[in-house]
């Protein structure tokens, strides 16, 4: 069971780490649209996803089971990025917060997601840190012995 | 050694996973709460709502009395040409009042946060910019005119119009600052305030109070309309 809602929340994450990269990269580019900044400047703000992604990609390449299988990190990995598309969903489309129809053209209300990228990139900071941290020291799925019956 | 720092560094990295999977649960929830919590909607039926009642009667009143001046008729001591442009700032004025957004709440039953928002933005837009200041200011500089009964209040009618000018500041501010929350937002919202309902409450108490003014002027008008043709 829980080799199943480990792969399930492997697919999970990878996933949302997809969709909350998009949605931050579209909020991103038009706040500093708005803000007549330079774009090269809004760097920063992605390094956390281009590591956590980096992280992930070796654990799949090298199927690293003491992270893969590590049911603690995926959920807490999973709980992180929905809070991003969450935040994200919300700047986008909540017009209740009243700042969104305030800021008008741009329908993002940027006060709002400004306010979440911080503690939202440290926690993506950590993730990373963990993963590497869990390479060197999580438990590697035991090997299979098959036993031979010898007649 | 090595066993014991490996143990050590596992510890540490529970730890920190902890510690983010806790703040993400709480930011996660406290987020979901809050979006919640500013869909609540305050139940009326704003129509029949004392203020929305007297608003709309004043409104009636002043369009009589708008309508007892007559510049055919008129021929009494003031220039009939600058009474008429006064009916004729009050006209508008009226217009302003009874704008598309006033008229639309008017018919629900329900009030949002946003509706809340938007009647204070129709205040502000239509009531105080299109008819306080655009119509109705000059009345704050009356020492440039002959109206000798207005320019007797003109100190007072100037600060006056100070005040209504600022009177919806303070709400305009608390409601964008929805964005933000913190814990104690239900207490907040139930037992000192709603933002829907009091918000509702603080606006229409504004154009009530704003109305003073108009209905003054209305008043003054008609008296002068009605001494005009008396003299007649």
């Amino acid at each position: 069971m829980t080799k199943i809602i480990n792969v399930f929340l492997l697919v999970m994450k990878v996933i949302f780490l997809l969709i909350s990269f998009v949605i931050t990269f579209n909020i991103v580019l038009r706040m500093y649209d708005r803000l007549d900044k330079n774009y090269i400047e809004s760097i920063s703000v992605f390094l956390p996803y281009f590591s956590l992604f980096l992280v992930f990609a070796i654990n799949l390449v090298f199927k690293q089971s003491q992270v893969n299988n590590c049911l603690f990190y995926n959920v807490t990995c999973c709980l992180v990025l929905c809070m991003l598309i969450f935040c994200g969903y919300r700047a986008m489309y909540d017009e209740y917060m009243l700042l969104y129809i305030r800021l008008g053209n741009y329908h993002i209300n940027f006060n709002y997601y400004a306010d979440m990228i911080a503690p939202l990139q440290v926690m993506l900071y950590l993730l990373t840190f963990s993963n590497f941290i869990l390479m060197f020291t999580g438990k590697k799925e035991a090997q299979k012995v098959i036993a031979k019956k010898i007649d | 050694m090595k066993k014991f720092l490996k143990q050590y560094f596992s510890i540490i990295n529970y730890s920190i996973m902890g510690i983010v999977f806790g703040y993400a649960f709480f930011y996660l929830f406290i987020n979901m709460y809050h979006y919640q919590d500013i869909r609540r909607v305050y139940n009326t039926t704003v129509k029949d709502e004392m203020l929305v009642k007297k608003v709309d009667s004043r409104l009636k009143l002043i369009e009589n009395n708008i309508n007892s001046f007559d510049v055919n008729k008129y021929h009494g001591q003031l220039d009939a040409s600058r009474l008429n442009l006064v009916s004729a700032n009050l006209k508008t004025c009226i217009k302003y009042y009874n704008n598309s957004t006033y008229n639309d709440l008017k018919k629900k039953k329900s009030i949002s946060i946003i509706d809340v928002y938007n009647l204070r933005e129709a205040y502000e837009n239509e009531v105080l910019n299109g008819c306080i200041v655009k119509n109705l200011y000059w009345v704050s500089a009356i020492e440039k005119t002959d109206f000798t009964s207005l320019k007797s209040n003109a100190v007072l009618l100037s600060y006056y119009f100070k005040d209504i000018l600022a009177t919806t500041n303070y709400l305009k501010k608390d409601l964008l600052n929805n964005t933000s929350y913190s814990f104690s937002t239900e207490i907040f919202s139930k037992e000192i305030k709603n933002a829907s309902k009091e918000g509702f409450y603080e606006v229409m108490n504004a154009y009530n109070s704003s109305l003073n003014i108009v209905e003054y002027i209305s008043n003054w008008l008609k008296d002068e309309a009605e001494a005009g043709v008396l003299n007649d």
